[in-house]
């Protein structure tokens, strides 16, 4: 990395330091990076230790819930709690909402569609009120990100109509 | 938001036209103490005014700017005839160098002439009309209040021991702008810094871009003298630099 140095900055880069805008923001690149970083966070650190406490519940169908359960860990669980991914996929809609959220809105809006289709893999359970073709219309735009990985592609082309 | 942040957003520090004030009511030794503040803060910009518009080889920029302040500065008592109400100071400094090199540039040419020489005034007048823009100088001053504002930053997340705040600022804003645009990649981020989510990584840019912000107008604020003239610099200073660019 070369380093900056205002003595030797041109004026157009110092430009820049006035007003920085969307200068540091992620990039296209990175949204592949930032999204199984996501997966791979436990679900405390962004809903809250008494929202993630939800998972403990029976939902998990019999199974013990993971101790410090991560997005990824909850998405892809045979029988994740409803209450849970109603709360990620809160989570994700004021990421998307935020210019400056904790999440690109690419990568918000994909883990909201993952949190619907979690829900809709087992027993048709609805958590959102997108009918079907608006659904696949949504699908079709998460399963064009070349970014996608293949754990979250393989959940929403199961839930595709 | 913690209250001394806060504070930090909404209070100006003492405007420089309090020291250009005090400089021009106060006792010969106090005022020797103010000027030398103001000087420093100014002369590196003369200077190179001096050097990009009116074409002085440094040595005689030098002598010029040392002559500007030992006759015009210290003796004519020029800071006291300063009205804040009348502009901005650092224009005021500028207009009056240009007056200073031009009577020193006619005084010279009166020598020459007086001696027999030959009078050259064409040469001596392309040399002031040069600095008709003082855009080397206004260049010049953003270079110097951008980098006491990244100096600060980074001297105030070292204090608070945020090296993450300033780590993050230097990777992704700062190395944006240099020459080969190669800010670190996300990956890297985390590694680096131990984010442990996306959302610590986004809130601490967030926190690193306001707190340059914050910072920013803290050194603006310290010459303009109220929040909407601190605005009016920032778009100033960005227009001088993007035409320079």
């Amino acid at each position: 990395m070369t380093r900056f140095d205002t003595e030797t900055a041109g004026p157009r880069s110092l430009a820049g330091l006035l007003q920085l805008g969307e200068l540091g923001s992620w990039t296209a690149a990175e949204l592949g990076p930032i999204l199984e970083h996501q997966l791979d966070t436990p679900l405390d650190m962004d809903l809250g230790a008494a929202a993630a406490a939800e998972g403990t519940g029976p939902d998990w169908a019999g199974e013990p819930p993971p101790r410090r359960c991560t997005f990824r860990q909850l998405l892809l669980a045979p029988h994740p709690p409803l209450p849970l991914l109603q709360r990620v996929k809160q989570f994700a809609k004021v990421c998307r909402s935020q210019p400056d959220g904790p999440l690109p809105h690419e990568v918000a809006t994909v883990l909201y569609l993952a949190a619907i289709a979690a829900a809709r893999r087992h027993g048709d359970r609805r958590i959102s009120t997108l009918d079907d073709d608006a659904w696949r219309n949504a699908v079709d735009w998460a399963l064009a990100q070349s970014w996608l990985n293949a754990e979250l592609c393989a959940l929403l082309l199961e839930t595709r109509p | 938001m913690p209250a001394d942040v806060l504070q930090g957003l909404v209070r100006f520090p003492t405007t420089r036209w309090s020291l250009v004030d005090r400089a021009g009511r106060e006792g010969p030794e106090s005022q020797r103490e103010v000027l030398g503040q103001l000087l420093a803060r100014y002369l590196p910009a003369l200077r190179s005014h001096l050097i990009h518009s009116k074409r002085l080889q440094p040595a005689d920029a030098d002598d010029v700017l040392q002559d500007f302040v030992a006759g015009k500065v210290l003796e004519r008592d020029l800071i006291a005839k300063a009205d804040q109400h009348l502009g901005k100071f650092r224009t005021f400094l500028l207009t009056a160098l240009d007056r200073f090199l031009l009577n020193r540039i006619r005084s010279a040419q009166a020598q020459k002439r007086a001696v027999g020489a030959a009078a050259n005034l064409g040469d001596d007048d392309d040399l002031v009309a040069a600095g008709g823009r003082a855009d080397a100088y206004d260049v010049a001053w953003a270079r110097q209040v951008l980098d006491q504002a990244v100096g600060r930053m980074r001297t105030e997340c070292q204090a608070a021991g945020r090296e993450d705040v300033w780590g993050l600022f230097e990777c992704r804003i700062l190395a944006s702008l240099a020459p080969d645009a190669a800010p670190v990649e996300y990956g890297e981020l985390v590694r680096r810094f131990g984010f442990q989510s996306p959302s610590q990584a986004s809130n601490t840019l967030v926190t690193a871009k306001r707190m340059y912000a914050r910072i920013l107008r803290g050194v603006i604020g310290e010459y303009a003298r109220d929040a909407a003239e601190v605005e009016a610099e920032i778009d100033e200073l960005h227009r001088v630099l993007a035409r320079a660019g």
